[in-house]
């Protein structure tokens, strides 16, 4: 099959050129500005990791990364702009939600950065002790600062007035207002940019991609779309309510598009359309881009899953970031930098995909075995 | 009458038969159909319910978004107008409200019958199942749809582990309830269209079952000609023709008929032919009997040819038979028979009329031929035909007695008498002759006189005219006379009894014995019934003649009379004389053991008449022996018959026999039988016969 080997025509490679120069000029004049500003917090470095980086990570407000920027970042991503008054003191309570392994390793992950900066951490279950004992316990040992891991331990957290809250692992916050001047969060989505950076390395022609959301999401679409965009990459999205129109909407949607994106949101995905959704991907050769690693078994070509310690850098930033009236400065949600890329060789090889060489900018993993990808790799 | 009853048709049975098994097989079949039918349209129908709820339930879920989408309206009005069988969509709200209803153009939504209760609406949410049409219900309310009720569900995957999920772990995600869809189906187009062609089908069935009904009725009545033909041979067969022949058929199973009448046929007139030759033949010789040559002699008697009757009688046969028995007796009739058939011609009657005696009718002869026919008969029978038994040799001879049957004068019977006279002629003339009975002049007033005798028997007969007298039988030990013997007498003019001796010759030659026999049993037990009431130990001692032995009706009458005037059997002694027994030893055998077995007694009368007397003692079952009255009445004087008395008397005492002397006229007599151990005695000495009992 050769969807994805083909020229583009020589009008839309004159526009496209045109565009890079735009965002080029763009890119210069915006990191101009930025110069010219307040004292901000370096940007996250451009290192591309598949596996959990080596530890520790140095805190990003105590000492900036000193590497220069390997490669320009082709969008602006939005950065918090933190004002360091003061030394804060880290006394974490960290609200699990639910029994899942990886909060478990995200909390170890942060509480290890917390103790790195000198602070001092708890984690509380919230599946084991429930929210009003966890809030009276929080109040009771007067905890400084709330991590909170997944949805429920946010919702309990809201409770907290005073106390400066960051919570992660969190999609669809909106729907529940958590976003206060106390209460901020750390985004659920590995770094766009890097998921389109591979995506553009393993398939080449990529040109449209599909993404359906639910409602409430239209922003992050539109900086996803300006992020693909600088990939070359131009996203299609559509709107859907439900799990029901989700499968119907996808089925509409993939004759256009050559590849599709599949955000986490869980209110229009169910595991029935799921079941529908990747097969029928792969039968009609259409690569599906997701975060979550466990659909490559079902059939996905990527994922892009988060780095426990990017989340964990950026939640002890804005904890330390916290303002002496324990408000939390800067944006509502700060992203994620990192993103780990695994790439499924037995779709790849069923869509004639040649798997780029280790040498590569972006690291990529190989599932399901090294010795598969060898076969692909050519 | 005429039978007025009206025979079913076999045809008509045979195509009724076919007929209600097809109706049965095609109402069998119909039934099986409308069954499967049913099943596939109930079963394929419910099958495209799931499916098209499973659709409308995914275009009618944005209608619980909230928001006014009017493509999704025409979705749901495209899809349906795909399926005429679905009648009308509705969506409710949670509450049971409902929030779009969509229809056929036949179908007003606004006038459909209400909906589902809150108890429903419950129990459809308390459903896990998403797909499944959750409640079907058939006519409720009237309606014409079948409905189905689906809950519409909305999953989602729980807001934590939204990057961990796996697709495999069975762990439901989460699940809310939107509203409910409800489908109207309409199934009555398929039944309608169902029963229109099961209507169609059972028309044409119906006219392909007439076509078959008029071919097998021709087909069967083709089938069945041939036995219908049989009839007309069947006919004549029970009309007693068997002079018929059934033709073969085609067909296999009335071929099988055919030849089976056929035997049949061929069985019964061999049959006719087996019972035609015993009824005219005589079993022992083969030749023709008694009746037959009877009913010869009656044709021949009508006609205005002449003929002549020839009467023989085997001269010493009684000789034969007494001293080498009666198998080689019988030897010497079979050989005497083949001997006389070999030397007449083919159209001559030759006939064993009884014992030794033949007859033969000579058609279309002469006196002349026919004396010159019996004279060469006569010496050639003398000189060539010899009889060897137990290497002795017996010439035979015969006497003829001849008359021509010339006129119409005579009637058969006489005709037959008139050559029986002429044979006792030429026996009495010496025998080994032969007498025509024309120049037997001097017996012309005999003939006549038994003519008479035989016209005053029938007389007496049919008038009850003859007379019994009783004489007294005594037991000699006892001196009591319980026993008579019942003597027949004729009544003459002037009150004059005539004996037996005097007509019953007459009698036997006219063929009136058996009906003298019968008349006489039948008024002795009549009279023993009336002496018994002042003498129950009295007993009757009854003669009968020699046609008694061929005669069938002997023991049935006896036996009729005892239970009619019920008399013990045992008081009823029946008497045949030693030369009628042992010219019908067998016959006599059998008689006396019938009587016997009846309860009668039997005495043999007569006894020391012949050769053999001693000889017949151990072979026939008698109780008493009547020495003969010859040796008797002389006795006293004659020291041979004294010995004679007394060896009978001894032998019979050996073998348990009772005896009796008869014609005791005298004491001495008396006294010398009773010396020589007589058990009974009769005679003038004792009691002379009487009407009346002493």
């Amino acid at each position: 099959m050769q969807k994805y080997q083909y020229n583009l025509p020589a009008s839309s490679a004159l526009c496209l050129t045109v565009f890079k120069a735009l965002l080029l000029f763009m890119v210069i004049t915006l990191g101009g500005c930025s110069m010219l500003g307040k004292p901000v917090e370096p940007p996250a470095p451009e290192v591309i990791t598949i596996k959990v980086p080596p530890a520790p990570v140095e805190p990003a407000v105590v000492e900036p990364e000193p590497e220069p920027v390997t490669k320009p970042v082709p969008l602006p991503i939005p950065v918090p702009e933190i004002v360091i008054e003061k030394p804060v003191s880290l006394d974490v309570a960290i609200i699990i939600s639910r029994d899942i392994e990886n909060y478990h390793h995200l909390s170890n992950e942060i509480g290890r950065l917390i103790t790195l900066k000198g602070g001092t951490f708890e984690p509380l279950y919230l599946y084991q002790q429930g929210a009003a004992e966890i809030i009276q316990q929080i109040k009771h040992e007067q905890r400084q600062q709330v991590v909170a891991i997944g949805l429920e331990a946010a919702k309990a957290a809201k409770m907290l007035q005073q106390i400066p809250v960051v919570f992660c692992q969190i999609y669809n916050y909106q729907d529940y207002n958590l976003v206060t001047e106390h209460l901020k969060g750390v985004s659920l989505i590995p770094s766009v940019d890097q998921q389109f950076k591979a995506w553009k390395e393993i398939v080449p022609e990529l040109k449209q991609v599909g993404v359906i959301v639910g409602d409430g999401k239209q922003p992050i679409i539109e900086q996803a779309t300006q992020s693909a965009a600088a990939h070359g990459i131009a996203l299609i999205s559509r709107a859907v309510k439900n799990d029901k129109e989700m499968w119907e909407e996808f089925r509409r949607l993939i004759p256009q598009v050559d590849g599709f994106w599949l955000l986490p949101d869980n209110r229009i995905l169910s595991k029935r359309t799921l079941r529908n959704i990747v097969p029928y991907s792969v039968k009609h050769t259409t690569p599906l881009f997701t975060v979550n690693g466990l659909l490559l078994q079902d059939g996905a070509m990527i994922s892009a899953a988060q780095v426990d310690s990017d989340i964990a850098e950026k939640v002890v930033t804005r904890l330390l970031a916290t303002a002496p009236d324990n408000t939390i400065p800067g944006a509502d949600i700060v992203p994620l930098e990192l993103a780990h890329i695994i790439i499924n060789t037995h779709t790849a090889k069923r869509f004639n995909l040649l798997i780029p060489n280790d040498n590569t900018e972006i690291n990529i993993e190989r599932w399901p075995s090294s010795e598969d990808s060898a076969t692909l790799t050519q | 009458m005429k039978n007025k009853t009206k025979h079913r048709s076999l045809v008509g049975d045979i195509l009724l038969v076919h007929i209600v098994y097809a109706v049965i097989v095609y109402l069998a079949a119909a039934a099986c159909l409308w069954l499967t039918t049913s099943w596939i349209i109930d079963n394929n129908l419910e099958k495209w319910a799931v499916r098209w709820t499973q659709e409308l339930n995914k275009l009618g879920t944005p209608l619980y978004d909230g928001e006014a989408k009017n493509d999704r309206f025409i979705h749901i009005e495209d899809y349906i107008a795909n399926f005429p069988d679905i009648a009308y969509v509705t969506y409710y709200s949670l509450d049971g409200t409902p929030i779009f209803s969509e229809g056929r153009a036949d179908v007003d939504t606004a006038s459909l019958p209400p909906r589902l209760s809150s108890k429903q609406m419950a129990q459809l949410g308390n459903t896990t199942s998403v797909m499944k049409p959750q409640i079907i219900k058939h006519d409720v309310d009237n309606s014409p749809y079948v409905k189905t009720y689906t809950p519409i569900w909305i999953e989602s995957i729980p807001d934590d582990g939204l990057l961990n999920f796996n697709l495999a772990d069975a762990t439901n995600d989460d699940v809310s309830l939107a509203g409910f869809v409800e489908l109207g189906l309409d199934f009555t187009p398929y039944e309608k269209q169902f029963i229109k062609n099961l209507l169609a089908g059972s028309a044409l069935i119906m006219f392909i079952f007439m076509i078959i009904f008029i071919i097998s009725k021709t087909i069967i009545k083709h089938a069945i000609r041939p036995l219908s033909e049989l009839s007309k041979p069947l006919k004549n067969l029970a009309e007693g023709n068997t002079d018929i022949y059934v033709p073969p058929s085609k067909h296999r199973e009335i071929n099988s008929i055919s030849q089976a009448l056929n035997t049949t046929i061929s069985a019964l007139r061999e049959r006719d032919a087996t019972l035609l030759r015993l009824a005219n033949h005589d079993s022992l010789t083969g030749l023709y009997n008694r009746n037959f040559f009877t009913e010869k002699l009656e044709q021949l008697a009508a006609t205005n040819s002449t003929s002549a009757l020839l009467f023989i009688d085997l001269d010493h046969f009684k000789y034969i038979n007494d001293t080498l028995g009666h198998e080689a007796g019988d030897r010497m009739l079979v050989q005497a028979a083949r001997w006389l058939k070999h030397h007449l011609r083919e159209r001559d009657t030759l006939c064993r009329f009884g014992g030794d005696e033949f007859t033969i009718l000579i058609e279309e002869t002469t006196q002349e031929k026919t004396l010159q026919l019996a004279s060469n008969m006569v010496s050639m029978m003398n000189k060539h035909l010899v009889f060897i038994e137990n290497n002795q040799k017996f010439q035979v001879s015969c006497s003829i007695g001849v008359t021509m049957i010339d006129s119409d004068l005579y009637t058969p019977d006489e005709f037959l008498s008139q050559a029986d006279l002429a044979c006792h002629e030429a026996k009495r003339g010496g025998r080994n002759r032969h007498y025509f009975y024309e120049k037997l002049k001097n017996e012309t007033g005999k003939m006549e006189e038994d003519i008479g005798w035989s016209r005053r028997i029938e007389t007496a007969l049919k008038h009850n005219q003859f007379v019994l007298e009783y004489q007294p039988i005594v037991n000699v030990h006892t001196g009591n006379s319980d026993i008579y013997e019942v003597l027949l007498r004729l009544p003459s003019e002037g009150d004059k009894l005539i004996p037996p001796s005097a007509f019953l010759p007459a009698a036997q030659r006219f063929g009136l014995m058996v009906d003298v026999d019968h008349w006489v049993i039948e008024h002795a037990l009549k009279a023993l019934a009336s002496h018994r009431k002042s003498n129950p130990a009295i007993k009757f001692a009854i003669n009968l003649s020699g046609h008694a032995f061929e005669d069938v009706n002997l023991v049935k009458i006896v036996q009729e009379n005892i239970e009619r005037y019920e008399i013990p059997p045992e008081s009823l002694i029946f008497e045949v004389t030693e030369q009628v027994a042992v010219q019908h030893i067998a016959e006599a055998n059998l008689l006396i053991k019938k009587l016997i077995t009846l309860g009668c007694e039997f005495a043999l009368d007569d006894f020391g008449s012949g050769f053999s007397s001693f000889n017949y003692l151990k072979h026939l079952p008698i109780h008493y022996i009547k020495i003969d009255g010859n040796f008797i009445e002389n006795m006293t004087n004659d020291k041979t018959d004294q010995a004679m008395v007394q060896s009978m008397i001894q032998v019979a005492k050996t073998v348990g026999k009772f005896t009796i002397a008869e014609y005791v006229l005298d004491e001495d007599t008396m006294t010398l039988l009773k010396r020589l151990g007589i058990d009974y005695a009769q005679g003038h000495y004792l009691g002379r016969p009487q009407q009346q009992l002493a």
